[in-house]
């Protein structure tokens, strides 16, 4: 395992730990991002944006499209910096770079030229130009664990959607970030193979005890995952609603027919349509 | 027949029937040999140089080979710089459109009297034509990485230089590769201009020679042979790709 922070993880906890838990991992404070355009007015993505995510917790960020969910995650991955408020990452506004932070994308984004486990080795050797034997034991260790251990050495275009996003999930895990950050990672595959992979969330969840940040259009996958959904408003992104998610873990497909589960549901998507979802969609 | 010995055989045939109906042509409508020589003419033109044609031919093919590293060195590196930042880009990219304006035939004489009549000015005159197309897709290729592969890189913590070298320059190989096709055909021609100004060996000036010297049978088995080496250059320039970069032609190829 690589250490990277001297702060407690989550699979021993100490009293310590307890005191450190209680404080927010992700600061959000009053965050607003504004795009400047050619034709002269700007655009603003978030405005007044607060949210504050606790260390082991599944947080979903759901909402229309335009809203300013994937602003949100690509700020906290340090590709996009507030016009105004501050991001706090472990209590300091500068940790970035996937040692603290990781992503994945709703594509795979597998770097062709390179095998599976070049490909999840690759944030190893941008951060240290070079790979140790103990990195490519590990992530031999990661393949396992998300399902591919006899893929090491295949290219990513043998694999399939659902097999190169579990590649990226892994990649995701390599350099052991705190820090989980899932834009639509779901997006782009079939149902089934969807299904799959958000119960190998929560199980690799269950067992790393990452903080994950994921964005979605799913509601369905919002609820199931989450211990916490942020809805949030479109033009400009506000956060509009949060939501507790109190179903018993371990959850799995089942607890979708549990009715907490759709009431939940049914919750966000008034949050989201307004009381007219009932009838009809706005888009 | 299976269809890679039909993807051989078939344009084989098509050549050979090519050759025959010339040289039946040439038999029946008695064609003058300095007009235009037939198939066996040119072959016996080829003959009567002997090993001279092949000496002639290294000759020409190092100059072209050394001009083709030599356009690669130019030209990728400065793909790169137009493309990565728009003040190198908006700083040296007229000079380069400028550079390539210039015809190479008019400025080859002038390089003659400047580098004399040894092999530099034959090289430049081969890298001055050669490097703007492979500088060109290079450029295309960097400037054609998705933005995600960029977003990986960057989350990575990736400095600039690390993002070309892990990310941009090997997204762009199939697009260099295109470059570096066009680069070496028109290296040949660099090399046959550079020859028809300065040189008193290679197949260029075997060409000039012949020629006026109403070898004309000689002469064209010259530019046979320039064909025969541009083929082969081509050629293997797609086998480097398919055999080292394996994985972007898959790409290219697409889903």
């Amino acid at each position: 395992m690589l250490a990277v922070s001297d702060m407690p993880t989550g699979k021993n906890p100490t009293p310590d730990a307890d005191a450190a838990a209680s404080k927010p991992l992700i600061e959000l404070s009053h965050v607003g991002v504004t795009f400047p355009t050619k034709r002269g007015d700007p655009v603003v993505a978030v405005e007044d944006f607060n949210l504050n995510i606790a260390r082991e917790e599944i947080v979903s960020l759901v909402g229309p499209s335009g809203c300013g969910k994937s602003t949100v995650l690509r700020m906290l991955a340090g590709l996009l910096k507030p016009t105004s408020g501050d991001v706090w990452i472990g209590g300091d506004p500068n940790l970035r770079g996937f040692s603290e932070v990781a992503i994945v994308f709703q594509r795979a984004t597998l770097l062709p030229w390179l095998t599976i486990l070049k490909n999840v080795l690759y944030p190893v050797r941008v951060l240290k130009g070079r790979v140790g034997a103990e990195d490519i034991a590990r992530a031999h260790d990661l393949l396992a664990l998300v399902g591919l251990d006899d893929m090491a050495e295949r290219m990513p275009h043998e694999l399939s959607g659902g097999m190169q996003q579990r590649a990226a999930i892994a990649r995701s895990l390599i350099l052991d970030a705190k820090i989980l950050l899932m834009d639509e990672p779901f997006g782009a595959l079939d149902a089934l193979t969807r299904e799959d992979l958000q119960l190998d969330l929560l199980d690799i969840h269950a067992r790393t005890k990452k903080t994950i940040l994921l964005v979605t259009h799913s509601i369905n996958e919002a609820v199931l995952l989450s211990d916490r959904v942020a809805v949030m408003s479109a033009r400009p992104g506000r956060l509009q609603d949060l939501i507790e998610i109190d179903i018993p873990k371990p959850r799995s497909h089942e607890s979708a027919a549990l009715p907490a589960f759709i009431e939940y549901s049914q919750r966000i998507r008034d949050d989201i349509f307004g009381p007219r979802g009932h009838r009809k969609a706005v888009s | 027949m299976s269809s890679t010995t039909r993807r051989i055989l078939a344009p084989l045939f098509t050549f050979l029937l090519f050759l025959v109906a010339w040289q039946v042509i040439s038999w029946g409508l008695k064609v003058p040999v300095y007009l235009l020589p037939s198939p066996l003419d040119i072959w016996n033109g080829g003959m009567r140089l002997g090993p001279t044609i092949f000496s002639n031919s290294l000759e020409t093919l190092t100059t072209i080979l050394i001009g083709f590293a030599l356009s690669c060195a130019v030209g990728i590196p400065l793909g790169v710089l137009v493309s990565v930042n728009r003040v190198t880009s908006e700083a040296i990219y007229p000079l380069i459109v400028f550079l390539n304006a210039i015809p190479i035939v008019a400025i080859a004489p002038i390089l003659v009297v400047i580098f004399g009549t040894d092999i530099t000015a034959r090289l430049i005159i081969v890298t001055l034509i050669a490097f703007f197309p492979i500088m060109v897709a290079t450029a295309s290729g960097i400037l054609d990485t998705p933005e995600e592969m960029l977003d990986l890189a960057r989350v990575a913590g990736a400095s600039p230089l690390t993002e070309i070298l892990t990310v941009r320059l090997p997204h762009a190989v199939a697009f260099i590769f295109g470059g570096l096709r066009i680069g070496v055909t028109v290296a040949v021609v660099g090399a046959v201009v550079a020859e028809f100004v300065n040189a008193n060996k290679g197949l260029g000036f075997l060409v000039t020679s012949s020629t006026a010297q109403f070898a004309i049978p000689t002469a064209m088995a010259c530019v046979v042979m320039l064909a025969i080496i541009s083929v082969l250059l081509y050629e293997s320039v797609n086998l480097v790709h398919r055999v080292f970069f394996g994985w972007s032609i898959r790409r290219e190829a697409g889903h």
